[in-house]
């Protein structure tokens, strides 16, 4: 592998990227268009008739849809991704309110899961075929078997109603001093059930792999030449099973966007989750396309530095 | 060997695994159920028949719900709902998404380029947002989640699908084909499609799970099947209510086990299948 | 009579691995060859000499980057319609192996049925009888119609794979390497089968194999290929007789033959790895393991060049055509 050749491939990956992107946009537009009239959405609601009127007319909105669409993106393109119908207040800036609760849960959800699902995926294929292999494996599909929303309620019924340990809705406790520790013991229980949703998944995808590496004539080339098993595992196959950890974070992340959706609604999580099934409900169009636009741009851009990361790992890979 | 014996072999490596085997009774078991529910649901599923909230015993195996309904007979129908959405938004999802990989596998070039892009585009949207969207723009029905979980599910049969032909196209019995001059619809769709039908099939029955837990996640939060016909996922809706899920509990936990149950079953049984048709496995 | 005739044919492929997007494996370079009817031209080469691609190309299965294949006299790649299906069925191709060569999921009746029913050389009142014919024609019995694939040895594949190519009364037959997965007591008869039929049918063979022994006694001619290239190519007698190549030689003499003290090993007579088709050699391909090599040979790709006095003998080495042949 050259310098060149990992730029070049780089960059052409970003090409492909590209029309995808371009695709997002048009899906989201289209949608939209479905809901209901995208000016009013992009102009509020509060606005006269007559200034509506002169609006439309400035924003071309007899112009067929591609044009239309285009006026749309250049909006967009500086920063405007509409307002809401309920609130009044620009798209861009609830999202921006609201991230970073929505972050704070995904990400601990993911490091818990992965915190779980590497050793016991690693763990379950070294012992194949073994009681304990059969137990980690029967445990993954009860975990992606398992409803999110039914997990939530168990634990709600378990450690808020039955036990009183843990807080079941919200970020703080209301009118309490707040800091840290409130913090972290309201996110226990969304953390939770949000890892346990991916855990099953990794843990199968993570075993699969790693009974694949094994499979590998250099591990067995390794062993026979006297160096220990665990040894070369840890040697060896640990760094090419980074591939498809690498691979579960670009196909986590949709995943847990719609997870958190579920999650943020029961306990009441002050989030981007939260703030969209609200929208939802009172079929606020501007906010649901504001949100699955950047979502679905989040997913892209993981998946173009899954693709690269691949590219950097794997020498050998294969691209036309 | 005969083809039969192909197919006892297979069967033979699918009993092996025992948690398949008592998920294909308890699945069988459920169907049978579901296709019998006015036969063997004691009461209507929507009518008042009995007192409000009332636990499990006296008449009502499961207790009644907040306004009298009784809960077994709900659960039974419900079950039925589930069932219902699975299998048909699974066959239209996997009807679309063959037909998109095959074309996009075969004819190569700039259809397989534009089909690949179009997958990429609906896969980048988070899936159940993309539903929940879907359900929004169109209204909340049996009928319209049935289609929305359907159109919404393909990408992954698709690529699939592709990565088969594309590696099937290379195979000589194809190439055989092709030099005998058969019209290229023969070859797809008599000598390719059959060799690519056990892994789409395996697939379906993971799609197949996982449109099960969507229309119960759509249903729960209110954006699915709505009341009063009853589904999994609108039963445990009712459990959002503080008062349901600390007083009402016999409401909520046996409609959450049920999918629990049905949703692993259909895994185990993919899973055995996958074993069982995986040529590296011993033969029996 | 000219068959077919392929005149300067130019495939290459994207290399695997690697992020160099524009490293390409020369499968193919500048071949140009005639074909005579009835005649079996034997096409030689290491694995990765391009002799597979060239075969797919002459059948039209594969499109070269540039150049043509005449058949008859009709350009491939300006044919359409009812010519190009007519054209199709002339020219078949048996492969190499017979377990990938036959849908697993098919009775081999419907293997065989379904090309004669399409193209109407059969209806469906007397396929069945087609069928049989071309069954009992490759020494198998009516009844294996009814059975799978996978219930046959290789041996049976490959006469299988054979009925299918016949079925459509070819007039020319690539037989990529037909024999080279089976058993040696079960390659005689299929070569047997194979030059049965010929007679039979006035087939023209291009026989594709790696090594010489399996073709020398079957061919009319033989080519010898190069890392995408014709070095020499000979009637079958003459290429053996008076042998000018050093790579011909050498492929000569490590071929196995039943007099012990003739035979040379292998490595003795060509020294070095097979050099990569994505970055081949400069000037002759050949001259890093080649024992005439000279500075000249670093520099010229030599040309096809006529032996002197045999026009049809024909030599890409102008150090072996000045000092002679073996």
């Amino acid at each position: 592998m050259n310098r060149g050749g990992l730029l070049r491939y780089i960059l052409k990956r970003l090409l492909i990227a590209v029309p995808v992107l371009i695709g997002i946009t048009l899906i989201d537009y289209l949608l939209m268009n479905l809901a209901g009239n995208p000016i009013d959405m992009l102009i509020g609601p509060r606005v006269t008739e007559a200034a509506k009127a002169a609006k439309m007319a400035e924003l071309g909105l007899d112009q067929p849809f591609l044009v239309r669409y285009w006026l749309w993106l250049t909006e967009l393109m500086r920063g405007n991704m509409g307002y809401s119908l309920m609130t009044y207040q620009p798209v861009a800036k609830m999202i921006a309110q609201n991230l970073s609760p929505t972050l704070l849960l995904m990400g601990t959800s993911m490091l818990l899961s992965f915190l779980i699902s590497i050793p016991l995926g690693i763990y379950s294929a070294l012992k194949q075929y073994t009681l304990r292999d059969y137990a980690i494996v029967g445990t993954a599909f009860l975990f992606i078997s398992i409803p999110g929303f039914f997990l939530a309620l168990v634990l709600v019924y378990l450690f808020s109603t039955k036990l009183g340990w843990l807080p079941s809705s919200g970020m703080k406790t209301l009118g309490g001093a707040g800091g840290m520790l409130d913090t972290l013991r309201h996110m226990i229980m969304p953390v939770l059930v949000l890892a346990a949703s991916v855990t099953g998944s990794n843990i199968r995808y993570i075993r699969s792999s790693m009974l694949e590496i094994l499979q590998q004539p250099y591990l067995r080339t390794a062993e026979s030449k006297g160096i220990g098993r665990f040894k070369v595992i840890g040697k060896h196959a640990f760094r090419n099973a980074m591939i498809p950890i690498v691979t579960l974070i670009g196909l986590q992340l949709p995943m847990l966007l719609g997870g958190a959706v579920v999650v943020e609604q029961i306990f009441s999580w002050p989030g981007l989750g939260l703030m969209t099934m609200s929208a939802i409900l009172n079929r606020d169009f501007p906010v649901i396309m504001g949100v699955s636009l950047l979502a679905a741009i989040a997913v892209l851009m993981a998946n173009i530095i899954t693709d690269i990361l691949y590219a950097v790992v794997d020498p050998t890979i294969r691209y036309d | 060997m005969t083809e039969n014996s192909y197919l006892r072999t297979i069967w033979k490596r699918f009993k092996r695994h025992r948690l398949a085997m008592v998920s294909l009774v308890f699945l069988s078991f459920v169907i049978i159920i579901a296709l019998l529910a006015p036969l063997i649901a004691p009461y209507h599923p929507d009518r008042i028949s009995g007192d409000f909230g009332a636990p499990p015993g006296n008449g009502h195996l499961l207790g009644t719900d907040d306004v009298g309904r009784d809960v077994l007979s709900r659960l039974i129908y419900a079950t039925r709902i589930s069932l219902l959405v699975g299998v048909l938004s699974t066959a239209i999802s996997t009807a679309i998404g063959v037909v998109l990989g095959l074309v996009s596998g075969f004819f190569g070039k700039f259809i397989d380029a534009v089909i690949m892009r179009f997958t990429d585009m609906v896969m980048s949207f988070p899936y159940l947002l993309l539903v929940l969207v879907a359900a929004a723009i169109f209204g909340p029905s049996l009928l319209n989640i049935i289609i929305i979980l359907g159109f919404v599910n393909w990408p992954g049969v698709a690529r699939l699908v592709r990565g088969n032909v594309l590696s099937l196209r290379e195979r000589a019995f194809v190439q055989g084909a092709l030099v005998a001059g058969l019209p290229k619809p023969y070859i797809l769709f008599s000598e390719i499609l059959p060799n690519t039908m056990a892994p789409v099939l395996i697939h379906s029955s993971s799609v197949m799970a996982f449109s099960i837990l969507d229309e119960a996640a759509l249903s729960f939060l209110g954006m699915g099947v709505q009341t009063p016909t009853a589904s999994l996922g609108n039963m445990l809706g009712a459990a959002t209510s503080q008062a349901v899920l600390t007083d009402l509990p016999w409401l909520w936990i046996p409609p959450g086990v049920v999918i629990v149950l049905l949703v692993m079953s259909v895994n185990f049984i993919g899973d055995a299948i996958r074993d069982a048709f995986d040529p590296t496995n011993p033969l029996v | 009579m000219t068959l077919l005739r392929a005149e300067n044919l130019y495939r290459t492929f994207p290399a695997a691995g690697g992020f160099a997007g524009r490293r390409r494996v020369r499968a193919v370079t500048d071949i140009s060859l005639t074909m005579y009817e009835n005649e079996t031209l034997g096409l030689v080469g290491e694995s990765g000499s391009g002799k597979s691609t060239l075969g797919r190309m002459l059948v039209g299965l594969d499109k070269p980057d540039s150049g043509a294949v005449y058949y008859r006299g009709q350009d491939l790649s300006q044919l359409k319609g009812q010519d190009k299906k007519r054209v199709r069925t002339e020219m078949q191709i048996v492969f190499q192996d017979p377990w990938a060569s036959l849908n697993p999921r098919k009775r081999i009746y419907d293997i065989l049925s379904a090309p004669l029913l399409y193209h109407n050389y059969a209806t469906k009142a007397d396929v069945g009888a087609k069928v049989t014919a071309l069954l009992e024609k490759v020494g198998l019995s009516r009844e294996s119609g009814e059975r799978y694939p996978h219930e046959f040895s290789g041996g049976q594949r490959q006469r299988i794979g054979i009925a299918r190519a016949l079925s459509l009364n070819p007039a020319l037959i690539v037989c990529d390497e037909p024999v080279s997965a089976l058993d040696v007591s079960i390659q005689a008869q299929i070569l047997n089968l194979l030059h049965e039929l010929q007679d039979e049918y006035n087939l023209t063979l291009l026989f594709i194999s790696h090594g010489l022994a399996s073709i020398k006694y079957l061919s009319d001619r033989i080519a010898v290929m190069y890392l995408g290239r014709i070095v020499e190519i000979a009637g079958a007698e003459k290429l053996f007789s008076s042998t000018y190549h050093p790579y011909t030689r050498a492929l000569i003499m490590s071929s196995p033959v039943p007099d012990p003290y003739r035979r040379q090993e292998p490595a003795a007579l060509l020294s070095g790895e097979i050099p990569s088709n994505i970055d081949p050699p400069s000037g002759c391909h050949f001259h890093p393991r080649c024992p005439l090599a000279e500075d000249s040979c670093r520099q010229e790709i030599p040309q096809l060049m006529p032996v002197p006095g045999d026009h049809t003998h024909l030599v890409a080495c102008p150090i072996a055509l000045a000092g002679g042949g073996l």
